[in-house]
């Protein structure tokens, strides 16, 4: 039998007999529809030899968070997708920094989890030969949902590290891009 | 249980609060079993692509798009997928971008592992290689996002990342991105129960199809619930680094060639059967 209801717990199977209600289980429901749009600033981290010989190092640290919309107090999954545009990252001064902008204006991508827009770590020739910096711009976004809000939080962090330049200068630059979000947030019933 | 005329189906707690559950069931979400008003996300679809990503050498950059194949939906549907490199390895959730170990070469001689350094959840750090993927769908396809950056270099040894061959299930559900979802089917019998199928609100939900339940004692999938990737925080003097966090585990993910890689990831994603 496809329906089942015995000592306060009902069960339904599928034609091939697997459960697909069962309510000792709980269901994944969607609460709420959220669509819009947030922009995320320009970041961006530096290594300057100005005046010659003294270093200025320009960390950036980011780790905030934006709330996007009011939904039910219950809901703390998000499911759907988002789309990134925006336009090329500047690259850095003098050196190989090849700028990693993610799914930016590929189209729309799954909302759940932890979306790395962008990388760029540090690979610099010193005129003779390429060496290797522990240095990047890294960028993250995640949607979340919990308290009644569902929100984005941004995590941003570039750090020059330990980076020894006869001359120059590095920056590394993400652009500002626009998230457009089309998201379904919800809980288990 | 609750039953009326029009097909609506509910299965509350209705102590103290009489009909509430039943005529508002997102006012009354605690006391709620199953209610056919709800929206239930039911797959219409599994597919499994398989992926091969290029091999790279090092100082290269990837950024590309891949498309896998249509959904055969109408407009952008909501979709959940998960990834694993050969059948002999565990499915790892696809969810946001998924940081995957990166092999080399050295010199052809000396075998290098990026992303499991030296125990734990994997990390990349920022001047070595790395390689993310990202699952995505428009209005006709499931595409699959791929960057990556091969900048190791190691005592003067050239290095390749050999190329990475993925599988990669892809589950639609019925749910439009593009549109608003109906609430009610289009059956003309409001609730049809029968000795194999079961249809509640005119056909909106139905026993012939899944839906996303926990727990799962053999979860197939996982909702995050919050990060599934971390920037920053790794051991000293070892740069900028992504780590993967927040997957139930351990999972394994097979290296190249022949090599296991046990990662163990934090468990605060929520395991669920499709």
């Amino acid at each position: 039998m496809s329906l089942r209801a015995t000592g306060g717990r009902i069960e339904i199977k599928s034609p091939s007999g697997d459960v697909v209600l069962d309510t000792d289980e709980r269901l994944f429901i969607a609460s709420n529809f959220v669509t819009g749009s947030v922009v995320r600033p320009a970041r961006s981290t530096s290594y300057l030899l100005t005046p010659a010989g003294q270093e200025q190092w320009t960390p950036i640290d980011v780790d905030v968070t934006v709330d996007l919309a009011d939904i039910h107090s219950s809901a703390v999954a998000v499911v759907g997708s988002f789309k990134v545009t925006g336009t090329a990252a500047v690259p850095g001064s003098a050196t190989q920094a090849q700028a990693a902008n993610g799914v930016r204006n590929y189209g729309w991508f799954t909302a759940g989890g932890t979306y790395v827009h962008s990388a760029m770590p540090m690979y610099v020739f010193t005129g003779s030969a390429w060496v290797r910096y522990p240095f990047g711009l890294l960028s993250a976004y995640t949607f979340t949902a919990g308290g009644g809000k569902v929100r984005l939080h941004e995590r941003t962090q570039g750090n020059p590290g330990s980076i020894v330049l006869a001359s120059g200068s590095i920056l590394l630059s993400q652009e500002e891009i626009t998230i457009d979000y089309r998201l379904f947030v919800g809980t288990y019933v | 249980m609750k039953i009326d005329s029009t097909g609506k189906v509910a299965i509350f707690d209705e102590t103290g609060v009489g009909n509430a559950p039943f005529t508002d069931p997102l006012g009354n979400l605690s006391r709620i079993r199953f209610h056919s008003d709800l929206l239930t996300p039911a797959v219409v679809s599994v597919t499994t692509y398989t992926v091969t990503l290029p091999s790279m050498v090092e100082n290269a950059w990837r950024d590309a798009t891949v498309t896998l194949g249509a959904h055969g939906r109408t407009g952008t549907p909501m979709i959940m997928g998960r990834v694993r490199n050969g059948s002999g390895a565990s499915w790892i959730p696809l969810n946001g971008s998924v940081m995957l170990p990166m092999y080399a070469l050295d010199g052809s001689t000396t075998y290098r592992l990026f992303g499991a350094y030296p125990s734990g959840p994997p990390y990349w750090q920022g001047g070595d290689g790395w390689r993310s993927i990202t699952l995505g769908a428009d209005a006709t396809n499931i595409v699959l996002h791929e960057q990556a950056q091969a900048l190791s270099k190691h005592a003067g040894a050239d290095i390749t990342h050999p190329a990475l061959t993925l599988e990669i299930e892809v589950t639609v559900f019925d749910i439009n991105l593009d549109a608003a979802n109906p609430t009610v089917g289009t059956d003309p019998v409001a609730v049809h129960m029968s000795a194999s199928l079961v249809k509640f609100q005119r056909g909106k939900w139905r026993s012939d199809r899944r839906y996303i339940r926990t727990p799962a004692p053999t979860p197939t999938h996982y909702m995050p619930l919050g990060k599934t990737v971390e920037v920053g925080g790794g051991p000293a003097n070892k740069g900028d680094l992504l780590r993967s966090c927040c997957h139930a585990g351990p999972v394994k993910f097979k290296s190249a060639p022949g090599q296991v890689n046990d990662i163990t990831f934090d468990a605060s994603q929520q395991p669920v059967s499709v």
